[in-house]
């Protein structure tokens, strides 16, 4: 069987990913907003992901307010894939 | 949420609510950029209409230059969707589309005016003809991708009766000043303004469904 990847294998980095590969780009407030979860946990699973290259951050403004732009990326698109593929071999779908 | 270990049915589930809370939805206002261009290109193509019919001045047709004022409304436009938080692959896609239009619109423009300054002679209706199809285009193409029937229809009919109005050039078929402008006005009424209030009342039915 394939091994589920550690880094996705936890609920708000998945759930993350999962919004991220449904819209081109989301930003911080919005996936906070979705995921319920708070703004320091968020802040470091998102860095965690960016670290692994699974997505990227873009840090901006809107107006006066920062806004911090989050977009999967390539690799993070296949190791999503990858992912459910092995998700699906564990639940046998 | 948190940063949990979770199990193999826990994830389908997690991955199947999420995509689903973040399936692209038409949200409240999405209609208002066709309308607002809609609404301002009739408004504009209606008053050029009268100002030269009553005074037979064709200096007033230099009154489209308040489409300029469209920048204006994509500003607008812009603000809301950074508000919103995400933008969907087929915002992406309908902003790509959008963008080609206006240059090649204001190409359009340029080349009208090089020529009219070249030459002496008023090379505006090519322009009248062009904004028809290239607008019908963008309309047409992003109708398909919203699956907005109204915008596919409305872009279709714009581009045939750009077409139409080729044809009867180029085979010597007199075209009556007169009509271009209701016709310009009818096109872009049937483009812009009739699909953006489909979209608007289908995002409010959505809304209040939801």
């Amino acid at each position: 069987m394939k091994e589920l990847d550690p880094l996705l294998h936890s609920q708000l980095r998945l759930a993350v990913m999962s919004i991220l590969i449904n819209v081109e780009e989301a930003d911080f407030v919005y996936l906070r907003e979705k995921t319920e979860a708070t703004a320091g946990n968020l802040s470091v699973q998102l860095d965690k992901l960016a670290a692994a290259g699974y997505i990227t951050i873009e840090k901006g403004f809107f107006g006066k307010k920062t806004r911090t732009v989050c977009r999967i990326s390539e690799q993070g698109l296949r190791a999503f894939e990858k992912y459910v593929e092995a998700l699906k071999e564990y639940l046998n779908l | 949420m948190e940063e949990k270990k979770i199990n193999e049915k826990e994830s389908i589930e997690l991955i199947a609510r999420m995509l689903s809370d973040t399936k692209s939805r038409l949200e409240v206002g999405d209609g208002n950029i066709l309308l607002n261009w809609g609404v301002l290109t009739v408004a504009v193509a209606t008053v050029v209409w009268i100002a030269v019919a009553v005074t037979n001045n064709p200096a007033y047709n230099g009154l489209w230059g308040l489409m300029v004022l469209g920048w204006l409304l994509n500003r607008k436009h812009t603000v809301a969707q950074k508000k919103r938080g995400y933008k969907s692959y087929t915002d992406q896609v309908c902003a790509k589309i959008w963008r080609a239009v206006s240059i090649l619109g204001v190409s359009g423009a340029l080349m009208c005016a090089i020529f009219q300054y070249a030459t002496g002679t008023s090379p505006w209706f090519a322009m009248f003809i062009y904004a028809l199809m290239v607008v019908g285009g963008g309309t047409f193409a992003s109708g398909a991708v919203l699956k907005v029937r109204s915008m596919v229809f409305g872009g279709a009919f714009s581009v045939g009766f750009g077409f139409g109005l080729i044809c009867c050039l180029l085979t010597g078929i007199a075209i009556k000043p007169v009509w271009l402008m209701p016709i310009f006005i009818l096109c872009f009424g049937l483009m812009m303004i009739l699909p953006g209030l489909e979209m608007r009342q289908k995002a409010r039915k959505e809304y209040e469904r939801a």
